[in-house]
């Protein structure tokens, strides 16, 4: 039974997520807020520090330094730009390059680092090809939580998931989670063309200035572009021997990156400026007030309520599972979702492992986060990359197609789910 | 080395505009008034401040400043539909927060908040009115004469 202790719990995480998905203050000042409320009211020292997920931030860390670096050589705009270049301004061939190349980016960055990679280019082509940003941002954005589904690094919850659940490799995460993902950005991808086609043509004089860019020109002659991308390129090795090599990926991702700043950063400090530390003290932030719930709990409670609702079915725990993820990290945002999820999905487990219901988490909370503008730090982050260029995406506007985007793509993975998973 | 003696008033620049002032009025009043900034104002009171910088972002696209490079883009081709946009664009879409200081203050107080800041210009107040904007140029060249320094 859940107390005195565990009311406040669930109040004061409540209420960082109403917060949150009000977006009046700005997220990692709550998630410090309410950390702060529930270690000084529900926690003692030890179970503070206990809460926090150290390889959740131990990976976060790593690849923002290796992707920070490796940026400034210029290849990422370049796969932007060629991938543009290669559609020759034909809306389809547009829309399937520009999701392609997004979701590659994203399943082996991360989905936010690739957004704010891609959107700006995309911007500086939509100027070129004399057409509207916002369906081709919009494309970036669905393909890059689409794209970071595949990989264990690839999207906040997968880390999350990843780091948490010890029997679930990076080889793991792309067997199971590539297919479908590609599955589904290929279908959103078409039906993002039928939606937009009209908005997207193209003269040939625009297409030709676009052909005519010389996308080398600003990685030839840059200092560190081998080094970089051999250490990006050992590092994505590293992540699918980490299970052979008993190394968690928190540990590949900050040998990666300290690899790379011997040998790629002249200094040190403006090398670690790439280090974003407000969504470190964020998922801090979160795991501390995750931690009070399940030490209340909490979480147990919730557990035991989603047990009675699926009974002895794994199917049907595995499916509300799914959509339940899906459903709360579009109103909230994914990241304290999973965060809130992922010990519920260990009671819901109890001694026995289920893979498949730790797929449906991933796949529910990742493709959830296309839904709405709120649901994906990564929506969130193009928004902010268009409005700092003068133009405007709305909640309203995401959402039109973002709940289409995510009501087919959970269909897809309720399918692949129940029939492939399972 | 002793200087001259330094009165700050005549660094003191009226450059100012009003709130609902477009973005060409402010250049004009930037090139007219020989200053890195102008103080936006709404019936006295300081809104604001609009320098060069911000000149800068509301003429040529804000995608820009995102860009880690832009070296494969030729021409300026890009630019005429973002000026024409900018040009009736009003001033307090692009305007900052501005540095307020407070007058009578020393030379020393106006250099530390230049150091401390990423203002160019400091807009100068008495009794909370708009008393000038101080350029931090103008600022730096008057002192370096008053001490002898040939510029």
């Amino acid at each position: 039974m859940v107390g005195g202790s565990g009311y406040l719990a669930a109040a004061v995480f409540l209420g960082a997520l109403a917060t949150i998905a009000s977006e009046r203050v700005h997220r990692t000042k709550v998630a410090l807020a309410g950390a702060a409320v529930v270690a000084v009211l529900l926690l003692d020292v030890d179970e503070t520090i206990e809460a926090v997920d150290w390889e959740t931030l131990g990976l976060l860390t790593g690849m923002m330094i290796l992707v920070g670096l490796t940026e400034r050589t210029g290849v990422f705009t370049y796969v932007a730009l060629r991938a543009a270049q290669l559609s020759q301004g034909r809306p389809l061939r547009l829309i399937l390059l520009l999701a392609g190349a997004t979701g590659v980016l994203s399943a082996f960055l991360d989905n936010l680092t690739a957004i704010l990679l891609v959107v700006p280019v995309t911007l500086l082509l939509s100027d070129m090809l004399r057409i509207p940003a916002v369906p081709l941002v919009l494309t970036e954005v669905f393909a890059s939580n689409i794209g970071g589904t595949a990989t264990l690094i690839g999207d906040p919850p997968n880390i999350m998931i990843g780091t948490h659940v010890e029997e679930l490799s990076f080889i793991d995460f792309i067997v199971v989670l590539a297919p479908i993902s590609a599955l589904v950005l290929l279908v959103v991808a078409g039906l993002l063309y039928l939606v937009y086609r009209g908005r997207l043509r193209t003269d040939r004089e625009a297409a030709a200035a676009l052909h005519a860019l010389d996308p080398m020109r600003d990685v030839r002659g840059r200092p560190y572009v081998g080094r970089s991308l051999l250490i990006l390129g050992a590092t994505i090795v590293g992540f699918f021997l980490h299970a052979p090599l008993h190394l968690s990926p928190a540990v590949v991702a900050m040998t990666g990156a300290t690899a790379l700043l011997l040998v790629a950063a002249d200094n040190v400090e403006e090398a670690l400026e790439r280090v974003q530390w407000a969504t470190l003290f964020f998922f801090a932030g979160l795991f501390v007030m995750v931690g009070a719930l399940q030490k209340h709990g909490v979480i147990g409670e919730i557990a035991d309520w989603i047990g009675s609702l699926t009974g002895d079915s794994r199917t049907i725990e595995a499916l509300v599972v799914l959509w339940g993820a899906a459903v709360g990290s579009a109103v909230v945002d994914n990241i304290p979702f999973t965060a809130a999820m992922i010990p519920v999905v260990d009671e819901l487990e109890g001694s026995e492992f289920h893979e498949a219901t730790w797929w449906s988490l991933a796949l529910g909370a990742c493709f959830g986060g296309n839904a709405t503008l709120i649901a994906a730090a990564a929506n969130v982050a193009a928004a902010g990359v268009l409005e700092r260029s003068s133009q405007r995406l709305r909640f309203g506007e995401f959402a039109l197609i973002g709940v289409p985007v995510t009501l087919v793509s959970l269909l897809f993975a309720s399918l692949y789910v129940w029939l492939v998973v399972l | 080395m002793r200087g001259q003696p330094f009165d700050l008033a005549e660094l003191l620049v009226p450059a100012a505009v009003d709130l609902s002032a477009t973005i060409e009025a402010a250049a004009r009043e930037l090139v007219a008034c020989d200053v890195g900034a102008l103080a936006v104002l709404d019936d006295e009171r300081v809104r604001g401040i609009f320098g060069e910088d911000d000149l800068l972002r509301a003429v040529f696209p804000g995608y820009l400043g995102e860009l880690t490079h832009t070296s494969f883009v030729e021409g300026d081709s890009l630019l005429a539909p973002h000026l024409e946009k900018a040009a009736a664009t009003p001033v307090s879409e692009f305007m900052r927060k501005a540095e307020l200081v407070a007058l009578p203050t020393s030379a020393l107080d106006i250099a530390q908040r230049f150091m401390h800041t990423d203002a160019t210009a400091l807009v100068a107040t008495r009794d909370g009115r708009f008393t000038g904007v101080i350029d931090q140029t103008q600022f730096c060249t008057t002192i370096l004469r008053r001490y002898g320094w040939q510029l």
